[in-house]
């Protein structure tokens, strides 16, 4: 084996090691959009569900407090704060209670105030109503602080502009202290920003939140201020830097564990490093195959993919551990081969349902697992025999415990896994619950204090903590606003029978154009106006000519053109505007959120009995979890077609279905004894036990084939069970630090896995081949089941 | 100034004359005022209707003609505390938030003293022009709002009944 032919796949592998890292380097962008994760919506409303988890003015908010001084130095850095975030230009808009609104606002709300304030009905200026109005004016003009009040009155003599600028500043309002926010207790100054970046743009997200901590550090106005942070992006943010840091933390002693083990068995430096070797090909080439197909790779695709492809380390072990004293190791690999090959087809298969997944982040992670571990085996099977040709490696010696003694009487336990999934299956059709982790707040990494937290902030800033609320789907603003007026009319029923505190709605802000011609139709002409005002003023003591400003505005008013959501873009007004009303494709969307449904039943049967499909009644937290319970169910029908794919492959490249069995047996029973574990250690399941359990099930098919191969010596069984058990013994390592991950998703990963590879070390060894068969004479060919298929 | 702090109740009766160029001639009002040191001040109006207007602390509640009173926080309007301020804190002879909010000028003699009020900020300054009050001793006899553009209006104090 000398010259070029054997050189042949080392040059190859390099060749490919370069495209790799140049495909990785200069093309892969690591995405964090974390809606790649999310199902393809089926209907308007997920999709509109999906589409405001990503870019949804609530999704956007932070919720900012400063606490831990005195009120007056906390309202001074408020201000500051508030001045240095608007300047920043990161935000839609930042507020803590300073002004409503800027005088372009203001101007914008009075020039139409006719048409956007509702009390404009017939019968507004007939003359008794005028009368009225305008007594109520000379009093407020007459009393003490009558001068702040007269500057509208005779533009507005019926106060229409305070009705309209008192409705869009919303009714729940935070209580003020030196003219900002405060929570009730005082304690809190408090604002609210809307960010412009989309909340799953996490590096944007992050700078932003980094700006809010220097913008605050410059406005503190002493050390003992302090700055409290709540919202989505708060927690996007603070969760994945929990989990990077956790991540690199655990997967640094992880390594470290596996290295000093690998170490000891080995006892050779070089023996270590070369066992790295198809695990980082294999990362690489993954990484770089999804780069190639999908343009970009998910941040969760890259750290699950890492932890699946990190199974490729037991592809090396079995070479080193197989390998006899004085051994080429190509010739070890010759004999073990068929086996790895198997083992690693059939792992490969299992992901391969995951391509066809609906969801990108799936079938990333499955393309990266089949495209890594294919390439990790190639790497073990051409490239390691070369490079290792000179490694030592020892024959175990006789004085060290004989592990295929264990094994031996660990197949008397032969049973062991029929008991397993007879049990199981029991145990699941009694189960009382459901196995499912059914809310998804549950494997959020945000703790129970902060969730706290975020909800009194929420309570106190008034801001919408929208769970229901109604969705109405038009063709145009104008359609979708007459549809909210209606809604908004039988809504206003609810309220007044109590089954809800209240609502909000987009057109009350934005009345239709309808509605807005309706009010001008009942504005009076100009002869009648002047009529009824000399009627009404007859008795009171306004100078003559006073009103001729109003009389000016509602004639204008009567004639000009209805406004639409546009005119009001560009302004603090519009934002608001359009987190109620927006455009979703060629559809207008209005959201009504709801106040303290307390009749839910009620509000469920009018929907139904309404049967009008543009208008839907949505529970968020209910869809949300349903979105993710349909996810994961359809990763569920993927893992069954994988186990079928597998059970396939096993039966072609398997010599008899006594060995298809024996693997299958054991493999089934791990992973249903995994399951029951877990829900019997009161855990729940999630979409990530069963990205886990699909790991578990590979390192399963692993232990059974070879547990299952047939044998000339008996040095080559203890080989293979040594070989296998320091492949546990890694994977135990790996996996069990991840299980003490206060991550949840890490959490789920790792207990999964380390207590699945345990369980199918010792069931795949109760069902091991046995010894008296696979000493019989068959050829010195290739000692492998596969090649004895015909002697069977 | 700090003589006037010593004061700790007052009641009087009071005169009011609005000028108003929104209205076609002045009109008079009538009712009683009431101090209660050194934040209280209630302006209870008898005619020509009805109107109560307490300051406490840091709220003003205004009761018009028959109508649920309307309660709202000084610190939410800035401008109608200056303005409150510009009596309430010359009653209790606070000079110090006299001089954070207005240029203040006094003359004349213990007899017969004159303080003239100019607001320092620009939100309060577009508005009211400056306040004088006059007074004898620790008794004020009369308050005078001069408006941006020429409206004011002159509280007399009548009696001071203790």
């Amino acid at each position: 084996m000398t010259g070029f032919r054997s050189r042949l796949p080392i040059l190859l592998w390099l060749a490919l090691l370069g495209v790799a890292t140049w495909v990785v380097s200069a093309q892969t962008r690591v995405v964090t959009d974390l809606t790649l994760f999310l199902p393809r919506a089926s209907d308007p409303v997920e999709n509109l569900l999906v589409a405001q988890l990503r870019v949804g003015s609530a999704s956007r908010l932070i919720l900012v407090a400063l606490e831990g001084a005195p009120s007056r130095a906390l309202a001074r850095t408020s201000a500051a704060l508030v001045d240095r975030l608007r300047a920043s230009r990161l935000f839609a808009y930042v507020n803590n209670g300073d002004i409503p609104w800027s005088p372009r606002e203001q101007n914008l709300l009075l020039q139409n105030r006719y048409l956007l304030s509702a009390h404009v009905v017939p019968g507004r200026f007939a003359t008794k109503a005028l009368h009225e109005s305008l007594e109520e004016r000379l009093r407020a003009l007459l009393s003490t602080v009558g001068a702040f009040e007269k500057h509208l009155l005779p533009r507005d003599p019926t106060g229409e502009f305070q009705a309209v600028s008192q409705m869009w500043a919303g009714e729940r309002r935070p209580q003020r202290k030196h003219g900002v926010w405060f929570s009730t207790d005082g304690k809190r100054a408090l604002l609210l920003a809307e960010t412009r970046a989309p909340v799953f743009d996490l590096q944007a997200q992050a700078v932003t939140l980094s700006r809010i901590h220097t913008a605050f550090a410059e406005s503190a106005e002493t050390e003992a201020v302090r700055l409290v942070l709540s919202g989505p992006s708060v927690f996007a943010v603070a969760a994945r830097n929990s989990i990077r840091g956790e991540v690199w933390r655990l997967t640094t002693l992880a390594i470290g564990l596996v290295a000093v083990l690998l170490l000891a068995v080995y006892r050779s430096a070089r023996t270590l490093l070369l066992t790295g070797l198809p695990l980082l090909t294999g990362v690489l080439m993954g990484v770089a195959g999804v780069s190639l197909v999908f343009g970009s790779i998910h941040s969760i695709t890259l750290a699950f993919g890492a932890t699946v492809i990190g199974v490729a380390v037991d592809y090396p072990i079995h070479l080193f551990s197989h390998r006899k004293a004085g051994e080429a190791a190509d010739s070890t690999m010759t004999r073990i081969w068929p086996t790895l090959r198997l083992s690693v087809l059939t792992t490969a298969i299992g992901y391969t349902a995951m391509l066809f997944s609906g969801f990108t982040g799936l079938s990333q992670l499955g393309l990266l697992a089949i495209v890594g571990l294919i390439s990790a085996a190639m790497v073990t099977r051409w490239v390691l025999p070369v490079l290792s040709s000179s490694a030592r490696t020892e024959e175990p010696p006789q004085r060290r415990l004989s592990i295929i003694r264990v094994v031996d009487q660990l197949r008397r336990l032969w049973w062991l896994s029929a008991v397993f999934i007879v049990v199981g299956t029991i145990y699941f059709v009694f189960l009382d619950h459901s196995p499912w982790e059914t809310d998804i707040a549950n494997l959020s990494p945000i703790s129970a204090r902060h969730k706290a937290l975020d909800r009194a902030l929420r309570a106190e800033l008034g801001a919408p903590d929208v769970r229901k609320l109604f969705i109405v789907f038009g063709d145009s603003a104008e359609d979708t606003l007459q549809r909210s007026e209606r809604l908004a009319y039988t809504l206003n029923e609810f309220v007044e029978r109590r089954a809800l505190t209240g609502f909000d709605a987009p057109s009350r802000y934005m009345p239709s154009k309808a509605l807005q011609r309706q009010r001008q139709a009942a504005l009076p002409t100009e002869a009648s106006l002047r009529r009824t005002l000399r009627e009404a003023t007859r008795d009171l003591p306004f100078r003559k000519g006073l009103f001729e400003p109003f009389v000016a505005d509602v004639v204008t008013a009567r004639t000009s053109a209805p406004l639409g959501p546009a005119d009001f873009q560009g302004t603090a007004l519009g934002v608001r505007l359009s987190s109620l009303l927006f455009r979703q494709g060629t559809q207008w969307v209005a959201l009504l959120p709801l106040r303290g449904v307390i009749n839910e039943t009620t509000l469920a049967q009018w929907v139904s009995r309404l049967n009008d499909s543009q208008v839907h009644y949505l529970d968020l937290k209910v869809s949300s979890n349903q979105l993710i319970n349909r996810y994961r169910d359809e990763a569920l029908m993927l893992l069954v077609w994988g186990a079928a794919a597998i059970v396939l492959v096993l039966v072609l490249g398997l010599p008899s279905l006594r060995v298809v069995l024996r693997v299958l047996l054991s493999v089934a029973a791990g992973v249903i004894g995994v399951v029951m574990l877990l829900l019997v250690f009161d855990q729940r399941l999630s979409l990530f036990h069963l990205v886990a359990l699909l790991l578990v099930a590979g390192i399963g098919l692993d232990y059974g084939l070879f547990f299952n191969r047939v044998y000339q010596e008996r040095a080559e069984r203890e080989r293979t069970a040594r070989a296998l058990a320091v492949c546990a013994a890694t994977t135990m390592l790996v996996f069990g630090v991840l299980a003490v991950s206060e991550t949840p998703v890490l959490n789920a990963i790792g207990t999964t896995t380390a207590t699945g590879a345990i369980l199918c070390l010792v069931l795949s060894a109760t069902l091991c081949r046995d010894p008296t068969i696979s000493t019989s004479s068959t050829s010195a060919g290739p000692t492998d089941a596969t090649a004895n298929f015909s002697t069977h | 100034m700090k003589e006037r702090g010593q004061v700790s109740h007052g009641r009087a009766r009071f005169e009011e004359v609005k000028y108003s160029s929104l209205l076609e001639k002045p009109i008079v009002l009538r009712g009683m005022l009431y101090y209660d040191a050194p934040s209280r001040v209630e302006k209870r109006t008898e005619s020509p209707f009805e109107e109560r207007y307490v300051v406490d602390e840091g709220t003003v509640l205004i009761e018009r003609h028959k109508k649920r009173p309307r309660i709202f926080s000084l610190q939410d309007h800035p401008m109608i505390r200056a303005f409150v301020e510009g009596f309430r804190a010359t009653l209790a002879g606070d000079l110090e938030t006299l001089q954070m909010l207005y240029d203040t000028h006094f003359s004349g003699e213990r007899q017969r003293w004159r303080l003239v009020l100019v607001p320092l900020h620009d939100d309060m300054s577009s508005i009211v022009e400056s306040i004088h009050i006059e007074g004898s001793d620790t008794d004020i006899t009369q308050i005078e709002i001069r408006e941006v553009g020429g409206d004011s209006s002159r509280i007399s104090i009548r009696e001071n009944l203790l």
